[in-house]
This record gives C-alpha cells, sequence and structure tokens, in this order.
C-alpha cells in the first residue's frame, strides 16, 4: 500500500521537526512524549481491533509492564534497556494466557470482559503488597537519560520504538498473516473452514497486543519515575481504544493520530477550566456521529467503504 | 475402502431426535448426495459432519479417523472441507485475496518469517498467487479477481465460495446446497463445475433441496426424512423406491424429477 507508506514518511517527519519546535518548553516536550507511548498503547489495542474485538484491557498490561520494569529497576537494580524488553514479554506471555480463555467470546461480552481485566489487575497491584508496595506505590525508579537532554534523549527514544512497532503492525498486516486477521474479524467459521486455526491466530493477534501494552507501561513509568496501582486504570484503557477508534481502523496511523489529537485536545480544553472533561466527551460524541470511520477519513486517503460498526460487528 | 464413513449417527436436541441412526459411506472419487424434505435432518448432518456440532452418538471416520467433535480447522486439515450456504464471502477482499489466504494449510513458513518476508516467504507468497489465479481462471473469474468481493453478482459469490474450498486442496468437497436459489441455467453451469471438481479426483458430497439437478449429477444418493435414512442408493433406484415417492407424496412428481 503506497498511501500508507508515504503516510508514515510523512508523520516521521512531523515527529522528528516537533521537538525543535517545542524545543523551549519541557511542558510540551513531556505532551508530546506522552503522546508517542499512548500512541504505542493504541497501536496494541488496533491488533485486537483488526481481529474484531474490542479491547478495553490494555491498561491492565500496562500495568504489568509498568511493574515489571519497576521492580527490576529498583529491586533488582537492572538496567531499562533489558527490563524494557522483559515488560513487554511478560505483559506478552499474560495476555497470551488470558487470551485463549477469554478470545471465543467477541463483541459486547469480550469488552465487557477486557474492562474487569483492567480492574482486576489495579486491585492485584493494590493487594500483592509484597511484590507492588500495595498503595505507596514504588517510586524513585532511576532513569537511563540524564542531563541537559534527557527530555529530548527521552522523546527520540520513544518515537523510535513507535515507529518501529508501526513498521512491524504495518508489515503484519500486509503480509498473509493480515490477511487471516482480516478473515477473522469478517466471518470465523469460513476462515476456519479452509482449515485456519482460528484460535491461534486470535490468541497471536492479542499477545502482541499486551506486549505493546507492556513496553507502553514500561515507557510511561520510567518516563515518570514512579508507578502505583492507580497508574492505569479503566479510564486509561478506555483512552487507548478510543485512540484507534477515533483515529481510525484503516491503518497503523490511526492510533498516533488519534492519541495526538485526544491528548492535545485535551490539554488545549483546559481553557475551559471545570468544563474541560464536559466539553471533552461533547467532542468525542460529535466526531464520533460525523466520522464513524475516525479522523482518518477526513484526510479521504482512505475510501470510506468500511464503518467502524461492521469492522467490529 | 471407503473414503468416508459415517457410522449409525444420532442427534438429540433435548426431546427432539433430529437424526435417528443415520449411516452411510461415501467411497472415493464419486458425487454423493443427501437430499430430503425441509426439517430432514440435513443441516445438521452437514453440520456435525463439518465439525460445527457433535453428534448424540455415532462416529464420522474419514480415511479410517474419527472426525466426530473435532474442531473445523482439524477436520479441514485431514482434507475434509466444507462450503456454506447461500453467498458466505469476506466482503472487504478480492476474490484472488479469498484464495490466496485459503491456501494456508500448504503454508510451510512460519508467521516471524512470513512478516518479514523472507526469501522463502516470498516464494511461498507467489505459489499461493499463482494458485489462487488458477483456481480463479479454471472457474471464470479472473476477470473480477481484484474487485471487492462485495461488489460482485450472487453467481460470481457462489463460485467464489467453491473456490475457497478448492485452494485448501480437499479429497472430499462438502457442498451446501449449492444450487439452492439458482434457475436451471445457472443450476446446470453449477453441476458442470461439480463434475469438473470431481473428475479432477476430489470426492464430493453435497446436501440438496433441489430434486432435479441431484439426479441428473449423483452417483449414489441418500434420502433422509424425520431424521431418518429412508433409502440409499443409485439416481435411478431412488426414484423407483416406495417408501421415497411415499416420504413426498403430495409433493409434485416434478420435484422428484420423474
Amino acid at each position: 500500500m503506497d498511501t500508507s507508506r508515504k503516510f508514515l514518511l510523512g508523520f516521521v517527519a512531523v515527529l522528528v521537526v516537533v521537538p525543535l519546535l517545542v524545543q523551549g518548553s519541557s511542558y510540551w516536550l513531556s505532551v508530546v512524549i506522552n503522546i508517542t507511548v499512548l500512541s504505542f498503547l493504541g497501536l496494541g489495542v488496533w491488533l485486537t481491533f483488526a481481529i474484531g474485538r474490542i479491547n478495553i484491557a490494555q491498561g491492565a498490561f500496562a500495568l504489568v509492564g509498568g511493574y515489571v520494569t519497576a521492580i527490576l529497576c529498583t529491586q533488582f537494580g537492572w538496567s531499562f534497556f533489558i527490563a524494557l524488553p522483559l515488560s513487554g514479554l511478560v505483559a506478552g506471555a499474560v495476555g497470551g494466557l488470558l487470551g485463549t480463555a477469554i478470545l471465543r467470546l467477541r463483541g459486547v461480552y469480550f469488552s465487557m470482559l477486557t474492562l474487569c481485566l483492567t480492574e482486576a489487575a489495579r486491585l492485584l497491584a493494590l493487594n500483592w503488597k509484597d511484590l507492588t508496595r500495595g498503595a505507596t506505590g514504588i517510586t524513585g525508579i532511576p532513569t537511563p537519560f540524564q542531563g541537559d537532554y534527557a527530555g529530548l534523549q527521552t522523546y527520540f527514544f520513544d518515537v523510535l520504538l513507535l515507529i518501529l512497532g508501526m513498521q512491524v503492525v504495518r508489515r503484519l498486516m500486509e503480509s498473509r498473516i493480515g490477511g487471516i486477521f482480516r478473515t477473522i474479524r469478517s466471518n470465523e467459521d469460513l476462515a476456519a473452514s479452509f482449515g485456519i486455526p482460528v484460535a491461534r491466530y486470535r490468541v497471536l493477534a492479542f499477545t502482541l497486543a499486551s506486549f505493546f501494552g507492556g513496553i507502553g507501561g514500561a515507557l510511561l513509568t520510567i518516563n515518570l519515575q514512579s508507578i502505583y496501582p492507580s497508574s492505569f486504570t479503566v479510564v486509561s484503557s478506555t483512552n487507548d481504544m478510543l485512540y484507534c477508534f477515533l483515529g481510525g481502523l484503516q491503518s497503523v496511523i490511526g492510533p498516533p493520530l488519534g492519541a495526538a489529537v485526544l491528548f492535545l485536545g485535551f490539554q488545549l480544553l483546559q481553557v475551559f477550566g471545570p468544563w474541560q472533561s464536559l466539553v471533552y466527551a461533547a467532542a468525542i460524541i460529535v466526531t464520533m456521529l460525523v466520522l464513524p470511520n475516525g479522523l482518518l477519513s477526513l484526510m479521504g486517503l482512505f475510501p470510506r467503504r468500511t464503518k467502524a460498526a461492521e469492522v467490529v460487528r | 475402502m471407503s473414503l468416508l464413513e459415517v457410522t449409525q449417527i444420532s442427534k438429540r436436541f433435548g426431546g427432539l431426535l433430529a437424526l435417528d441412526n443415520v449411516g452411510f459411506t461415501v467411497a472415493e472419487g464419486e458425487i454423493f448426495s443427501v437430499i430430503g424434505p425441509n426439517g430432514a435432518g440435513k443441516s445438521t448432518l452437514f453440520k456435525i459432519l463439518a465439525g460445527a456440532m457433535r453428534p448424540s452418538e455415532g462416529h464420522v471416520l474419514f480415511r479410517g479417523k474419527r472426525l466426530d467433535g473435532r474442531p473445523q480447522p482439524q477436520i479441514a486439515r485431514a482434507g475434509l472441507v466444507r462450503t456454506f450456504q447461500e453467498t458466505t464471502v469476506f466482503p472487504d477482499l478480492t476474490p484472488l485475496e479469498h484464495v490466496v489466504i485459503a491456501h494456508h494449510l500448504q503454508s510451510r513458513v512460519g508467521v516471524v518469517r512470513t512478516v518479514f518476508g523472507t526469501w522463502k516467504a516470498e516464494v511461498e507468497e507467489r505459489q499461493f498467487r499463482e494458485g489462487g489465479e488458477a483456481i480463479l481462471k479454471d472457474l471464470g473469474m479472473e476477470s473480477v479477481a481484484g474487485e471487492p468481493a462485495r461488489n460482485l453478482p450472487h453467481g460470481h459469490l457462489r463460485v467464489l465460495g467453491i473456490a475457497m474450498a478448492l485452494a485448501a486442496r480437499p479429497q472430499l468437497l462438502m457442498l451446501d446446497e449449492p444450487f439452492a436459489g439458482m434457475n436451471t441455467e445457472e443450476s446446470s453451469r453449477a453441476a458442470n463445475i461439480v463434475r469438473k471438481i470431481r473428475d479432477r479426483g476430489i470426492t464430493v458430497m453435497l446436501v440438496e433441496h433441489d430434486m432435479r439437478t441431484v439426479m441428473a449429477l449423483s452417483d449414489r444418493i441418500a434420502v433422509l426424512s424425520f431424521g431418518r435414512k429412508l433409502a440409499e442408493g443409485r439416481p435411478e433406484m431412488i426414484q423407483k423406491d416406495e417408501t421415497v415417492i411415499e416420504a413426498y407424496l403430495g409433493r409434485e412428481d416434478d420435484e422428484l424429477g420423474l
């Protein structure tokens, strides 16, 4: 898909130019860093949209990844660069195990269960005090990025990972495996009829999504140098899902676009003071009504042939 | 040895006996049809053979191996591939994408290598593509190979269902009411496709309502009525069978192809 490659290049350019624009302001730099990591979380959720499941569990896997990094970096004194991939692997493994059990559910049943998973993860972190220190949380996690340019280093590291992740997902979706995901989204029985082991590919998608969740959670944790049971909640999971939904499900650009617009939008709505959340929610509802295919359809680059509602039917 | 052996299958839904001790065998290389009036249990039988349902009693043996109760992908891997009624396709994909993906069982390259497009994965992709193009050409669909399925006419979609099944290289192809809703001309064209498939060495079993086409096409026929097998044999025998005629009494003789 040539347009998607062009789009990706343009996106890379934006990511490189943005820090130059916000260089002076550490506030805006932290905003773009957050957008980058949230995009990463959204990208994982996007993979579960690809098999026709609405996943509201990304916060749970972010929490798993965050705690793995926090514990390894503080109690064991490991380097973040070793803890990071391990965070992804642990979250992926947990996702794979849970996915095997819950992925036979579809539609709203799957969504409700994943939402419960997020809450269960928070309660687990709160009560497993030996491991997580409960509500006290783990603070003072040493960051590998120090000095005057710590912010920029963090930004570029996160952007690099995001671009890498998007490339992997794009390649996956353009390969035959992506085709298999699309058939599963469309009709699992028909896919099984010519021998696709549907259950296995569903678990594959969910495991990858959870891996992305673990990595994203680890990145946010190291950026904040702390983690609490309430660091990732149902609201985080819902947001990660919304980035895909509002960004667009047709391309891997969807989640970053959605994350950027939603996160920036919320920051900009601060001018409304106490009405911020209300205006934000209203804007989301209006966007969903006017652009059921997400913001991507606004650019006219993708045909409006699949309604989001059909995708997740 | 028979290719498919169905040994005395029963299926109970609560108090209802949908299938009552139904047994038959399908020999390699034949076209075998199961017919019967509405509610005879044809669909239940089909679902059991396709792995979508477990029998209450009895077994399904394919080349002597038990298949009943196994998951659908495993049944397809064993060589028994089904089609669906009406137009069951993937609306967003093109026919070529359909048949390329339906080559899945022939894949020898793992997920990681497929995603990163190694040399082996590229070779495989080309093979699947060529195989898919050949199947579509064979079935007269090459002109619409790149069009999303949602834009295709009904007739093409029916054929696409068969194309997908063929891409999985079945030993036994099971067709679920392949002639339903077709006019005489369309069903005779579809019957020719079925014959062509059989001539290539693929055994065909079909469940059907449309008697006329079935009588002309099948090597052997089993007749179901109210969950029981009334008769089994060559079409001419079925047409003369008293119990079959009785079961269809009140219907036009026409429907029996007499």
